[in-house]
């Protein structure tokens, strides 16, 4: 049987979106300032990563800092402290990216195998493992005070002298790998295994019967999706040359599943666009509101009853009874 | 090391363990009765300690307990009426979501009303003295704790095992649609284990005060901690929660002499050995 989407060609519809998408996200400096732009990028593809899991299998990581914080600290750590040419520091980005995927390997092997409950639970539990650590090796890590002097990656340097990048320059970068990552998830998401992980998500009964290894897909998903955190995680110790103690703690990660209910669960875009707007929002109403938490402690609560769809489920169901497409 | 040595750090874990086993009753049992992951717990547990605070501002520690603890279980029986019911009966990740909310409103709310800065809460004269173990001598206050953790747990015992109410509870854990139909309602038994729950938490948020910092972060470590006990004890199970309190307590405690950024994280690590061996709780009566 022939995948009903698979078969079809590119909709003009889905190049036009995409290049939209690609013109906003390329001038996101212009259009907001270039240290939001950054944000967007580097939280945006944690909060997608982070809906790969709950939108897509269904099953909430509340400890999904943790990931992040294992890319970010791996890539500062070897970037510190190992004497590699700055020329080739890029590496510690797939490197960082991939010990976040151990690292949720080994404990989704764990936690997967039980209920949404002990799965949520054991995913907080890890995170807190992790910043007890990072707290507890202060000579290496930096403790609280998070791991400064970190050294950029250079360009070039094999016939010339490294060049090295201006802030704007490194946003281009990050666009460049943001972009590589989430065309990575799409053609995920619309494989066949892709595909299996929502049916896991909808029945995971009836997925068991017709032969599918939920195990196995949980703990595949799940460790893809530690992959693109720590991704995230190392482009911002990239771009930053600092990781704080705070990036592995549970306020990071309720603030992504913040962003990515705000956005909406059940789209692909939802979470890029929930991390836009917190961003937003955290920038202009902390400077004129002091207890922040109020406000977003409300609207999770608010959401999670009334408007479980998110902000772009919402338009786009708007949209649909609007236009019928 | 002698016997004394090693005396003390039983004491220190079970004190330590008490204090988490009444933060976790409440929590394993909306868990197992309700389906409700309460993470709120972790706002109970602070405004316990504040609450008893200022109470005690104005007519000394006893008074504060009891009247801390009154008031907690009131706090958390409006809250829920009001707002917490409304998740009773949906996923439980939706549970997690809405408390969470619910608890960032609250542990900021405290931040409004007492500032950001720790307190600290001095103890009466007749619980402040010392006792000597051996060469040592040891805080009477953490045998107090023991005391009130045990009749807390016998309390809640007899108040399950004993009482047309317990009774009614614990059927509920079995079958909630029976229950109903015998007439029991059903609202109403939800509401009262909520505030029993929370004032248990309001219990031990103001008993650990002496011994620990009092700052609107208190509640989560409390709340991680507890989870742990709910997890590795079995969901719903009360000797569970118990031996796995007094197990954990002791392991902190020692682990906490040697590193103590580590004693949390070899409790965490516990659990995950729990949940990948015994995924119904060390007495395997869990849910």
């Amino acid at each position: 049987m022939m995948d009903p989407l698979a078969s079809k060609k590119l909709p003009l519809r889905t190049i036009g979106f995409w290049l939209i998408l690609l013109i906003l996200l390329a001038f996101s400096p212009a259009i907001v300032s270039l240290p939001i732009a950054v944000d967007v990028l580097i939280f945006g593809l944690l909060a997608l990563s982070f809906n790969l899991m709950f939108g897509y299998v269904g099953l909430l990581s509340f400890g999904h800092a943790a990931y992040f914080g294992l890319g970010a600290y791996s890539a500062g750590l070897i970037l510190k402290y190992l004497d590699i040419p700055l020329t080739v520091g890029w590496v510690v980005i797939p490197i960082g990216a991939l010990i976040a995927a151990l690292g949720a390997l080994c404990i989704g092997a764990i936690v997967v195998r039980r209920t949404i409950a002990y799965f949520a639970l054991g995913t907080l539990a890890f995170g807190q493992v992790l910043y007890y650590i990072i707290l507890q090796l202060r000579d290496t890590t930096g403790g609280s005070d998070g791991l400064y002097g970190i050294p950029r990656p250079l360009i070039g340097g094999i016939f010339s002298d490294p060049i090295k990048l201006s802030s704007l320059q490194f946003f281009y970068v990050i666009f460049f790998v943001f972009i590589i990552a989430i065309v990575i998830m799409r053609i995920i998401l619309n494989s066949p295994f892709g595909r299996s992980a929502v049916a896991v998500r909808e029945n995971e009964e009836r997925a068991r019967f017709l032969g599918y290894n939920c195990y196995r897909i949980k703990l595949t998903m799940f460790t893809i999706s530690g992959f693109f955190s720590g991704l995230a995680g190392t482009l911002y110790v990239v771009f930053n040359a600092y990781v704080g103690v705070d990036s592995v703690t549970w306020y990071l990660s309720g603030e992504i599943v913040f962003m990515s209910l705000l956005g909406g669960t059940g789209v692909f875009w939802g979470p890029l666009v929930g991390a836009f707007v917190y961003i937003m929002l955290k920038w202009w109403v902390s400077a004129y509101i002091y207890h922040w938490p109020l406000v977003v402690g409300a609207l999770f609560a608010v959401i999670v009853l009334w408007f479980r769809e998110g902000i772009l489920g919402t338009t786009l169901y708007l949209w649909r009874r609007r236009f019928g497409t | 090391m002698g016997l004394d040595y090693l005396a003390t750090v039983l004491l220190n874990g079970v004190s330590f363990g008490v204090l988490l086993i009444l933060a976790a009753l409440g929590l394993s049992i909306y868990w197992a009765l309700m389906d409700v992951i309460n993470l709120a717990h972790a706002a109970f547990i602070a405004w316990g300690a504040y609450i008893s605070y200022s109470l005690m501002q104005i007519c000394g520690f006893w008074f504060a307990l009891i009247v801390g603890m009154v008031i907690m279980a009131g706090i958390g029986a409006l809250l829920y009426a009001g707002i917490i019911k409304r998740i009773v009966g949906r996923m439980p990740a939706h549970s997690i979501l809405f408390t969470f909310g619910i608890a960032l409103v609250l542990i900021e709310l405290l931040k409004v009303f007492w500032g950001v800065y720790p307190k600290s809460i001095h103890l009466p004269q007749e619980l402040a003295s010392v006792i000597p173990i051996g060469d040592f001598s040891y805080p009477f206050y953490r045998l107090f704790i023991i005391g009130v953790g045990l009749l807390v747990v016998v309390g809640l015992w007899s108040f399950l095992e004993k009482t047309n109410v317990g009774i009614a509870v614990r059927a509920a854990l079995e079958n909630k649609e029976i229950v109903a139909a015998l007439g029991i309602n059903i609202p109403r038994l939800y509401l009262l284990i909520f505030g029993i729950g929370t004032g248990l938490a309001g219990l031990a948020g103001f008993i650990a005060a002496p011994i620990v910092a009092v700052d609107y972060e208190m509640g989560w470590h409390f709340l991680l901690l507890s989870f742990v006990l709910v997890v590795t004890g079995g969901v719903g199970s009360l000797g569970g929660i118990c031996l796995a309190g007094i197990i954990l307590g002791i392991l902190y405690a020692a682990v906490a002499l040697i590193t103590p950024q580590l004693a949390s994280a070899v409790v965490f690590a516990a659990m995950f050995i729990t949940i990948a061996a015994l995924p119904r709780g060390i007495l395997g009566r869990g849910m």
